[in-house]
């Protein structure tokens, strides 16, 4: 009997929660990345040698690879920086692909040439997620630095999108930025394009020498909520009655179920999310983490190899806790709140985001008055 | 007999999968799930086993008869070969 591929999916992340089995993960195969985003968490430059020289070998790469599908990987993510900065990508993929994993690529899109294209589309990955940074040249200039990169990522959507393979688009709103996302969304409708929009911004927990390190170059609290919102105004796309509901259910302090949510996490005591359960984070240097967003724990893969390091992730991730606060607050089920949020913003897992608590604030308050101007419509009808 | 290479047999959390590599991926556009009966079977045929030793294989490991057994081989077989995983 034919299952839809999500729900296999699913069931295979069921069946692997709590029997120790990293069913996904991430190779972040480099910190180099050819723009110079203002909120980015990791780009060193392209041609840093410092940081070429810390990054793994093919081999090691391709190694681990064996490793983890031994242990039972089966969808890998490569990401970076700017993955297809990498001479040998076209060989870790490759490598990859015959050992029967799922793959998937995280990429802004500039470097994806034609030839690039058809490498692909001969072994096509289950999805390329292609960043977008705004809807003109201007935007991306401010942004990233690189006025050229805006034509170039939107002709490689097209381009992956007419050889047949999948493509989901990402847009991270920031201050430089939130004003093309209706033009952004328009482009996705108009090609009939999966789009998620990151409302919230980490702090540079990650952070390099180009990096932000002042938060101001991220949204406000209240900016962010209004993207948030906006988000799922464009994810109704009309069904206006379904996002009631929902908000209404949130203002009721009920669980919502979103399907679109990637970590699945819940302000409970203890962490509930995958990361480290279910999946695990490779940094470009060979350690081992729950997640990207998650500076700790963190092991070296590189001296311990896979099955040790990730034993090692799993046994530290059941040891935190989340926010008391977080755990009796009332809105928990609006929130965006989850472990890695808590130390990015506060050092500590046990410490709630006050940015994020404030973001909710907002983001409620665009919920009753979206609610309150809807009632007043059908009332006057 | 021989399978179709491109796909990898896959068991994770006791679950068999085919999952597709090369040009076949975009053909298949998903995964193929198996029985753990189907994925002795794959695995016998993949490693070139002739269909006797598939079906010493697969009466090792199950309680089945010699004919049902042979029957029920026979019908798989087609039916791999209808969806292009046998050559």
């Amino acid at each position: 009997m034919a299952v839809s591929y999500s729900q296999y999916i699913d069931y295979l992340f069921y069946r692997s929660h709590g029997s120790g089995i990293p069913l996904s993960g991430t190779f972040e195969l480099t910190s180099r990345c050819n723009l110079d985003c203002k909120m980015c968490y990791i780009h060193k430059r392209a041609n840093d040698r410092k940081v070429l020289s810390e990054e793994l070998s093919t081999e090691q790469w391709l190694d681990f690879a064996k490793q983890a599908q031994k242990e039972g990987t089966l969808l890998l993510l490569l990401t970076g920086g700017e993955p297809l900065l990498r001479h040998d990508f076209k060989e870790i993929y490759t490598g990859c692909r015959k050992l029967g994993l799922l793959m998937s690529i995280n990429t802004n899109g500039t470097l994806m040439t034609d030839e690039m294209v058809e490498f692909l589309k001969k072994d096509a990955p289950l999805r390329v997620n292609i960043t977008l940074y705004g809807a003109s040249a201007e935007t991306y200039e401010r942004l990233c630095g690189d006025p050229t990169a805006f034509e170039r990522a939107y002709k490689a959507v097209l381009a992956l999108k007419k050889a047949g393979i999948r493509v989901k688009l990402n847009y991270s709103a920031t201050p430089y930025n939130y004003k093309d996302l209706p033009e952004v969304y328009a482009f996705a409708r108009e090609n009939d394009l999966m789009i998620q929009t990151a409302s919230y911004m980490f702090p540079p927990v990650r952070a390099c020498e180009h990096c932000a390190e002042e938060m101001s170059e991220r949204l406000t609290p209240a900016q962010s909520a209004m993207a948030r919102f906006g988000y799922e105004l464009y994810q109704a796309n009309g069904s206006d009655d379904a996002l009631e509901q929902k908000l209404k259910a949130m203002m009721e302090g009920r669980q919502i179920e979103d399907i679109d949510h990637e970590c699945f996490d819940l302000p409970t005591e203890r962490i509930r999310c995958r990361a480290g359960d279910t999946t695990f984070w490779v940094t470009y240097k060979g350690e081992m983490r729950p997640c990207g967003m998650m500076t700790v724990p963190t092991t070296d893969m590189v001296s311990k190899g896979f099955a040790e390091a990730w034993q090692e992730i799993r046994e530290a991730r059941q040891k935190i806790m989340v926010p008391a606060k977080c755990t009796e607050c009332t809105w928990k089920h609006a929130c965006e709140v989850c472990p890695a949020v808590c130390y990015g913003e506060t050092g500590a897992f046990d410490q709630a985001p006050e940015y994020v608590c404030e973001k909710t604030r907002n983001y409620l308050q665009l919920a009753v008055n979206w609610l309150n101007s809807r009632g007043n419509q059908n009332g006057s009808k | 007999m021989e399978v179709n290479k491109n796909f990898v047999l896959r068991t994770i959390a006791d679950e068999n999968m085919l999952v597709p590599v090369g040009e076949q991926t975009i053909v298949t556009n998903g995964m193929i799930r198996l029985s753990p009966v189907a994925a002795l079977i794959w695995q016998k045929l993949y490693d070139g086993a002739e269909m006797e030793e598939v079906l010493a294989a697969v009466q090792e490991t199950y309680e089945i008869d010699a004919d049902t057994a042979r029957t029920d081989l026979n019908e798989f077989i087609e039916q791999m070969k209808k969806v292009g995983l046998l050559g």
